[in-house]
């Protein structure tokens, strides 16, 4: 017995030494990641591509479900990106509120008699509609089949060689489209570029503009903002130096139409179609069968904002879906873990993915299990244990600021000095509730998955009214 | 814990005051970066609030000269990017009186010799400020530049070459360039359209080709570029390269002469109808459409027909754009034609200018 604990015990100990050794790389790699790319943008380079008749024209597509609280201001708010040509295609997935509706009386919509190009099959598409203000606005409504069919839907009705895509319930900054188009500018293998995501809680949105950006309001908010700077702003960066960027956000991608149709779009069953398409991506991609004639980017100044649950069963809920959803997208490929035909993705991402993001709640757990036996066999005193916890709490909270200096030393610095101070706090509170209040969501996901084989969504966010938050 | 070693918790624990210590550090200095770029950014705005005026003074000619120079001087290195940021909000042939103020900032000397620099962040720096900053004694080092390894370097360099009208550049710019894929010939045709109609003659020597010196894609970019510019005098040299065996050139070749619009060509260009990459039929029909060629309804027409949906979709466009006669030719093929194909894109075409009654969708 003892000897098992002792080797529990040590494979704890270098689980956390190795996954904090992988983070601190990760910083390294995500600032020098960041400092190269500011350095590669020349002067006014994105008022060349905003005037550049060669850029590439690009499709967004807006999959929407039940989103009539914001669906308004979101087209306002992709409508009016500072791009030289590009079309907008919201998709209304079968809502049953009146997202619609609101669409077309906002939009002035005509019924209008279009095809697609099926590359992909998706659930039947009822209606097409065009607006007669905006010539480069389409609505398709379709039949209910998740966000992943509803893309698919829309890539079938997109004209142009670039797709994007955005959740329902983002808004970009104005240059956002021109930031994310950079790369594939720059690189002709290019073939999706991926960008920040940003909680919109705080933000203000006048008619699709955004006018002020500040932190929102609530403890469990300002944490999502900590956890999404820490997420974006290095680990996806040092990430994608390691051709490992398997976490894209379906809240905004931006990728070749032809990629995207070889890949086979993003599949209508999965939990998180995001992740599960992300890895099939850099499955396609980086696979050596293909010619690994392609490339993925992350774009560190493209941002885009989007709402993030301020309440705890909502935040439960999120947790829970994103945990089983990460095991069913690693499942799912499993013949790329380890895999040396897929380079560093499967020899390094998706081994990385699983052993230190899908099981790491699982590890957690056993820690802290061992921490309470050890106590009961008198192997360990209070004290003892709270210095373990203690190093625990210290190591994340100096990671994190490590993200937040990287982010002060860029352009991206908060706003104000209150906003500023606010943000330290929260790193500092972070490991003191919120996290352990994530680890038992994705331990409950985890359960579900493996024993009940959950697979739903789980319950849909309840929108802010665009009178109270996004706008 | 003398489960894990007598000595563990001793160095758990004095890691952990490691960490702690260097989390302060980090903190201290987060905050410290913040006050300087505060700082720094304060400093910048009073400059620019101090120094704007007199440059937008001087540019309505109310200004002393001698005054804003040495307003300018007081700060080079903001003067310039501020010199940078005015010269592009003004039309081209606006910015003729900063010349004298670029030239005033003693950096000419400093960013050529930048311009071999190890750090290429530094290099691309140096080669775009010397577009603004340049004059003929900047070029050959800007000459140089377009032989640097970084791509990101040698696009500076040109384009600088471009804003200084350096035309005889021009030949080395696309041997510079002389890569394939549609995106970076895109980025090089913009680069090279930026010089304007004086670029016509050293890119109609490049179709040329004499001494063979380039190849298939310079030849694409020629075309393109000589396309853009609606060059006539290109049209022959144009023609000729519609029999070349590389696919691409003869696209590109196509599509030029779509964009320069001279109606003499609709035969030529229609004798490609039926060429075997579907790229090149789609090129042609949209040439066919944008030159008019009425008389080449009946081709349009089968092209509605084609294999390859785009084809299709750009016969139908440019059927639309023939007029009268296009569009009786498209409301037929969409009434009578006996291929699905050709009906569901001529449908599309009338549909998308309104040309249809609206009708409930089918799938």
């Amino acid at each position: 017995m003892m000897t098992v604990v002792h080797y529990l015990l040590w494979g704890i100990l270098i689980y956390f030494v190795a996954l904090h050794l992988i983070y601190l790389l990760l910083v390294f790699l995500g600032a020098s990641q960041i400092r190269r790319y500011q350095g590669g943008i020349t002067f006014a380079e994105f008022d060349r591509i905003a005037k550049s008749e060669l850029s590439m024209p690009v499709s967004v597509i807006v999959p929407a479900h039940n989103e009539e609280a914001i669906i308004v201001n979101t087209v306002e708010n992709v409508l009016k990106l500072n791009y030289p040509e590009h079309e907008v295609i919201v998709v209304d997935d079968g809502s049953t509120d009146g997202t619609l509706a609101v669409l077309k009386k906002h939009f002035a919509l005509r019924k209008v008699d279009k095809h697609g190009r099926n590359h992909i099959d998706t659930r039947t598409i009822h209606a097409i509609y065009e607006s007669e203000e905006h010539p480069n606005l389409t609505v398709a409504e379709k039949e209910n089949g998740r966000r992943a069919d509803a893309i698919n839907a829309g890539s079938s009705l997109a004209r142009y060689p670039l797709l994007c895509v955005i959740d329902a319930d983002c808004v970009l900054e104005p240059d956002g489209l021109l930031h994310m188009a950079r790369p594939f500018l720059v690189d002709s293998r290019l073939a999706a570029s991926a960008g920040v995501v940003r909680p919109s809680n705080g933000l203000t949105v006048e008619n699709g503009t955004i006018t002020r950006r500040g932190l929102p309001r609530t403890m469990l908010g300002l944490n999502q903002e900590i956890e999404y700077a820490r997420s974006f702003q290095w680990a996806r960066t040092g990430l994608s130096r390691l051709r490992s960027m398997l976490c894209i956000s379906g809240a905004l991608l931006l990728v070749k139409k032809s990629i995207f149709e070889a890949a086979g779009g993003p599949w209508p069953q999965s939990i998180t179609d995001d992740m599960e398409f992300a890895i099939r991506l850099n499955g396609h991609i980086y696979d050596r069968h293909n010619g690994r004639n392609h490339t993925l980017a992350f774009t560190p100044d493209a941002v885009c904002y989007t709402e993030v649950p301020e309440r705890w069963g909502q935040y439960a809920s999120q947790r829970n879906r994103w945990q089983r959803g990460t095991l069913q997208s690693i499942f799912r490929h499993w013949r790329m873990l380890f895999n040396p035909r897929y380079g560093m993705t499967g020899i390094f991402g998706l081994p990385f993915f699983l052993i230190f993001e899908a099981l790491a709640p699982l590890v957690e757990l056993l820690a802290y299990a061992l921490a309470i036996i050890l106590l009961i066999a008198g192997l360990a005193t209070v004290k003892e244990v709270l210095i373990l916890l203690f190093l625990a709490y210290i190591t994340g909270v100096f990671i994190t600021l490590l993200a937040v200096l990287i982010n002060e030393s860029s352009r991206w610095r908060t706003a104000s000095w209150s906003e500023f101070w606010k943000m330290i706090a929260a790193i500092f509170l972070d490991h003191l509730g919120f996290h352990q209040y994530r680890l038992i969501c994705a331990l409950i996901g985890t359960f579900q998955y493996i024993f009940l084989r959950r697979k739903d969504l789980g319950q849909k966010m309840e929108r802010l009214t665009p009178a109270t938050a996004a706008s | 814990m003398e489960i894990l070693g007598p000595h563990f918790l001793r160095i758990v624990l004095d890691v952990a005051l490691v960490l702690t210590a260097m989390s302060a550090l980090v903190l201290a200095v987060i905050v410290f970066v913040r006050l300087s770029a505060q700082a720094e950014v304060r400093r910048a705005a009073d400059f620019r609030r101090e120094t704007e005026p007199l440059v937008t003074a001087y540019l309505a000619g109310r200004g002393e000269p001698a005054r804003v120079i040495a307003a300018l001087q007081r700060k080079p290195e903001q003067s310039l990017t501020l010199l940078m940021e005015i010269a592009d909000r003004l039309e081209r042939h606006e910015r003729g009186p900063l010349a004298a103020l670029f030239t005033s900032l003693p950096l000419r000397e400093k960013e050529a010799a930048a311009l071999q620099h190890r750090n290429w962040h530094r290099r691309l720096q140096a080669a775009e400020r010397l577009g603004y900053l340049g004059d003929g004694i900047s070029v050959p080092a800007l000459l140089d530049a377009l032989q640097d390894p970084v791509l990101a370097v040698r696009f500076a360099a040109a384009r600088s070459l471009a804003s200084l009208g350096e035309t005889r550049a021009i030949p080395q710019i696309v041997l510079s360039f002389d890569m394939p894929g549609e995106m970076n010939q895109r980025r090089v045709a913009e680069m090279l359209h930026a010089f304007g109609q004086p670029a016509v003659e050293p890119l109609l020597q490049v179709l040329a080709n004499v001494h063979g010196t380039y190849s298939d894609n310079a030849i694409d970019v020629a075309a393109r570029v000589l396309g853009m510019l609606r060059a006539p005098e290109a049209v022959e040299p144009l023609t000729e390269l519609l029999g070349r065996s590389d696919f691409r050139v003869r696209l590109h070749g196509v599509r030029a002469l779509g964009q320069i619009g001279d109606h003499g060509t609709g035969d030529v260009i229609a004798r490609l109808a039926g060429d075997p990459a579907w790229e090149v039929r789609n090129v042609v029909m949209q040439a066919l459409g944008k030159i008019r060629a009425g008389q080449h309804t009946a081709l349009l027409t089968s092209g509605l027909r084609d294999t390859s949906w785009w084809v299709r979709f750009s016969a139908a466009r440019a059927l639309w754009e023939l007029g009268d006669a296009g569009r009786q030719a498209l409301t037929a093929a969409m009434t009578g034609d006996a291929d699905r194909f050709a009906r569901d894109a001529s449908r599309q075409i009338l549909e998308e200018h309104g040309a249809l009654a609206v009708r409930e969708a089918k799938t």
